[in-house]
């Protein structure tokens, strides 16, 4: 019998994220009639972004698209994922796709079949320019940056005022100067209107994307193996497409508000290289507290 | 018509659950756990449930709703209420209703400055209302205003709701926000209108006391002495949040920082008095926060089980011609609003309704206002309004959810005439962003 | 039967105090980050998630208080189309349900709760936080009020007659 597959999105569905990920169910849907089909259940409106790791856990939805820090409390190790650089398909290559897949079955519950839209990252935005220090590391002292749980200790140990606060209170914050600074991907920021205060963005960048595409381990079990085979095909065509995809879309949104008049901040030298040193090392800090176990075997396969 | 079937079971029981008389916590935890059973993975979606109930009320946007009751209730308790009250009866004399059309400019002014119409209601609701029934106002000469001015929270920028749906619905938030200002001026015009009519038709509703007649020397003076701790308490709620000093979740605090300093400064504040607000703020905020943890998962079951996509499609499915359509995307939004929360319903409606936009080339800015004016209409519908909640927790005890909902209800029409007047006077909503 | 009330009524005004206390300290979590950030301090980022769980703890802390003292909101629209003998039967029948709801998911709370001892399973907001933490307020809430609606239905005393003194607090 045809295999069916329930499945729910983080974002709402006309945000980037969900579309990206309704294209990848029209691929299986497309390739995989009579054999299996994803069922799309909706948004954060059927399960919120809290509880999608659980959700998925128990197997009351079969699959998810959802960004591993929304349950790194499941997972830890899934920070990997915004603190390496490195390609899917490359991890896949080393072998370091299979060693965290593992770790998603025994902890999650979970089987990895994607990691998409993984072609951009994070920015910092500022409603002031911001000075650079002698090493060419930004002045963070003056910054008061809305925090969220993944950034809040970096930024923090660069000396940044972090403040905690709903997503509808950052368009207030901003025009009043509660913060003056915010760190975001450059897709979506302007649907929020964030970019009408905050007129710089700062070089380079900082984590990146972490969206995963995975499914109720007993759920994948029970799938034939013609469904598997079709499901793994897409998984990596996809995977390598939204990669482009997001890429191309980071650059023609930072071009926009470039265009608006947006002006860019670089980091130079020895404080650009510190500045991404100290990222990458409060990720896999926070990794080591969390669980230390498969700490030192990633660090190899995820540099 | 696949969704036919759980939409009338889970509207159904919640409906004749509460109708019966069970709590409205306890009507949709039992609809919950049978739409669970029903439609969402039977005991893992209960358990899910209860695993829920965290994420709905541990948020910080919810934080202020106690903290404002607090100091409503610190001020109203402690006698500094009553002062102010007497001043403004002395400023401003002799005009019929005088305390509904007091409720209704500050609320309009507090909605200027903060985005919650939750916060809003709370603390209008817990300054105001006790006085005014003490002054024998019939009930809905004070919660009416409480309730209106309580909803233009949303319309009157800044708006976190008007934020999010701005976001959500891809519209220019700044354009969206400014919108909201002529209309939301129009509104409270309506509402001084409506407190005008109604004490017309029922002069008892707001009976007249006498007013000892003063000097201007004494009236100043009268102003001075008590209306200036209430400039002091709002310019910690709201001059605060204008200086950068605190974000608008963050001001309700400082608002209660403020009533504890003034009390200190009058030589009125007792512990006993501190004690008996906070008690009066987790009555309220315990119920609230109950019915909001109960009622997300509702919302969770209500869209997984595809009820309220098929609702909608059908209701939209209609073939009415652009105003029409709007009508009908209203007139969904109305009825869901009876059910769900803003947000809920933003995330289940928008990506609807956004493409039926683009399809009729809408403006985004002006549908999105007269949404945003649907949407907060929810706040005060029964039998889930989160508005009439905090007012009922505010009330007189014995107070029925009814009286509460049919003092709000003109307010709700006059609402409802202001989106008509939107859809057929487009430049009500479009002037201002047309200049930025 | 009424010694037992009376102390399952004493339990109920001890979790509602800390709940009242509760909200105390949010204000003092809220102001005193305030203060710190403007003072060119620390912002205490850890206050944030302490006043989030606050509202939850004092949401499920007060329930059963809230029981008792017949604060949970209720409509009768259609109760009140029955004849006086139907509702009395029906008033039962709603302590019933009330019961019954309360003791399922203060299990499901419980059985959640005992998972998450088990796993050591925690939830990140700015600080890590237990998850049987998160369920043990809902568990006390639900299994509280599970006794609290059992007092409404073995004494005479109901819901539906809201006494206005009663409403003060103790
Ligand atoms: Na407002
Ligand atoms: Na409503």
């Amino acid at each position: 019998a045809e295999d069916v597959i329930e499945a729910v999105h983080f974002t709402p569905t006309q945000v980037g994220f969900a579309q990206s990920f309704l294209r990848f169910v029209d691929r299986v849907n497309e390739r995989g009639k009579g054999v299996v089909q994803i069922n799309v259940r909706g948004g954060p409106e059927v399960v919120p972004n809290p509880q999608l790791g659980t959700a998925q856990q128990s197997g009351l939805i079969d699959m998810m698209n959802a960004p591993a820090g929304l349950y790194l409390e499941i997972v830890p190790e899934g920070e990997v994922f915004s603190a390496s650089g490195i390609k899917p398909w490359e991890a896949r290559e080393n072998g370091g796709w299979d060693a965290i897949d593992k770790i998603y079955q025994e902890k999650g519950n979970a089987k990895l079949l994607a990691h998409v839209d993984a072609g951009a990252g994070f920015w910092l935005w500022t409603v002031d320019e911001p000075k650079l220090t002698e090493d060419g590391m930004l002045d963070f002292s003056k910054l008061v940056i809305r925090a969220s749980p993944l950034y809040k200790q970096f930024f923090e140990s660069l000396g940044a005022q972090m403040i905690v606060q709903p997503a509808g209170d950052v368009y207030t914050s901003l025009e009043r100067g509660v913060i003056n600074a915010n760190a975001y991907p450059s897709i979506g920021y302007k649907a929020f209107g964030w970019d009408k205060f905050t007129r710089y963005r700062v070089e380079p960048g900082f984590f990146h994307l972490d969206v995963l595409i995975s499914m109720n381990l007993d759920k994948w079990n029970s799938l034939s193996d013609e469904s598997k085979k079709i499901l793994n095909e897409v998984a990596i065509e996809y995977e390598r497409e939204s990669y482009d995809a997001i890429a191309k879309e980071d650059q023609e949104s930072r071009a926009a508000m470039e265009a608006e008049g947006m002006k860019i901040v670089e980091m130079t030298g020895a404080g650009r290289d510190k500045f991404l040193a100290e990222a990458a090392k409060a990720s896999w800090d926070r990794m080591k507290d969390r669980d230390p176990t498969h700490v030192e075997e990633l660090r190899k396969l995820f540099p | 018509m696949d969704w036919l079937y759980p939409f009338a079971v889970l509207i159904g029981s919640i409906i004749t659950l509460m109708g019966l008389g069970l709590p409205v916590a306890f009507a949709f935890f039992a609809t919950n756990i049978l739409g669970a059973l029903l439609y969402f993975g039977g005991t893992r979606g209960i358990t899910q449930m209860v695993a829920n109930f965290n994420d709905a009320v541990a948020t910080y946007a919810l934080a202020p709703l106690p903290m404002f009751l607090v100091m409503g209730s610190l001020y109203f308790r402690s006698g500094l209420g009553e002062k102010v009250i007497h001043a403004l009866d002395l400023a401003i004399g002799n005009l019929r209703g005088r305390l509904s059309y007091v409720v209704l400019s500050a609320g309009a002014i507090f909605a200027a400055l903060s985005g919650s119409s939750l916060a809003n209601a709370g603390m209008m609701g817990s300054l105001m209302a006790p006085e005014m029934l003490k002054r024998k106002y019939k009930p809905h000469m004070a919660y009416g205003p409480i309730l209106g001015a309580g909803s233009l929270a949303v319309i009157i920028p800044p708006s976190a709701l008007g934020v999010l749906l701005g976001s959500l619905a891809q519209i220019d938030v700044g354009a969206l926000l400014i919108a909201g200002v002529l209309p939301g001026l129009l509104l409270v015009s309506m509402y001084a209108v409506l407190i005008w009519v109604q004490t017309r038709i029922d002069p008892e509703a707001a009976p007249q006391y006498p007013v000892p007649q003063v000097t201007g020397r004494e009236k100043l003076k009268a102003v001075l002495v008590n209306i200036i701790p209430m400039g002091f308490l709002v310019f910690m709620v709201v001059g605060t949040i204008i200086l950068g000093i605190a974000t608008p979740t963050e001001s309700a605090g400082l608002g209660c920082a403020g009533v504890v300093l003034l009390l200190m400064v009058y030589r009125k504040f007792s512990f006993a008095v501190l004690w008996k607000s906070l008690d009066d703020a987790m009555k309220v905020t315990a119920m609230t926060f109950l019915i909001i943890s109960a009622s997300m998962t509702f919302s969770q079951i209500f869209a997984f089980s595809g009820a309220s996509n098929g609702f909608i499609q059908y209701i939209t499915g209609f073939d009415l011609g652009p105003h029409g359509i709007v009508l009908m995307m209203v007139v969904t939004v109305l009825i869901l609003g009876m059910f769900m929360d803003q947000v809920s319903m933003m995330l289940i409606t928008l990506p609807l309704f956004m493409p039926i936009a683009s399809q009729y080339g809408f403006d985004t800015v002006w549908l999105g206002l007269i949404l945003l004016l649907a949407y907060e209409v929810g706040f005060t519908t029964p039998p889930f309004g989160m508005l009439l909640f905090v007012v009922l927790g505010v009330a007189e005890p014995g107070t029925s959810l009814k009286t509460i909902a049919m003092s709000a209800l003109p307010y709700v029409l006059l609402t409802l005439l202001l989106i008509v007047i939107i859809m057929i006077f487009p430049q009500l909503a479009l002037f201002l962003p047309s200049l930025i | 039967m009424t010694t037992f009330f009376d102390i399952v009524g004493r339990v109920s005004w001890l979790l509602a105090v800390v709940a009242k206390l509760l909200i105390g300290l949010l204000i003092l979590f809220v102001v005193s980050d305030v203060v710190a950030r403007n003072l060119g301090m620390r912002a205490l980022t850890w206050a944030i998630s302490a006043s989030e769980y606050s509202l939850l703890y004092l949401t499920f802390l007060s329930m059963p208080w809230l029981v008792r003292n017949k604060g949970h909101v209720f409509v009768v629209f259609l109760r009140g189309l029955l004849p006086p003998a139907g509702r009395a039967l029906l008033e039962k029948l709603m302590y019933i349900a009330c019961i019954v709801l309360c003791l399922y998911l203060g299990w499901i709370a419980a059985t959640s709760l005992s998972v998450a001892v088990a796993k050591g399973t925690y939830e990140t907001r700015t600080f890590d936080m237990p998850k049987w933490a998160v369920f043990l307020p809902i568990m006390l809430g639900f299994g509280l009020s599970a006794l609290e609606w059992l007092r409404f239905l073995l004494t005479p005393v109901s819901m539906y007659d809201i006494n206005p003194t009663e409403m003060e607090g103790m």
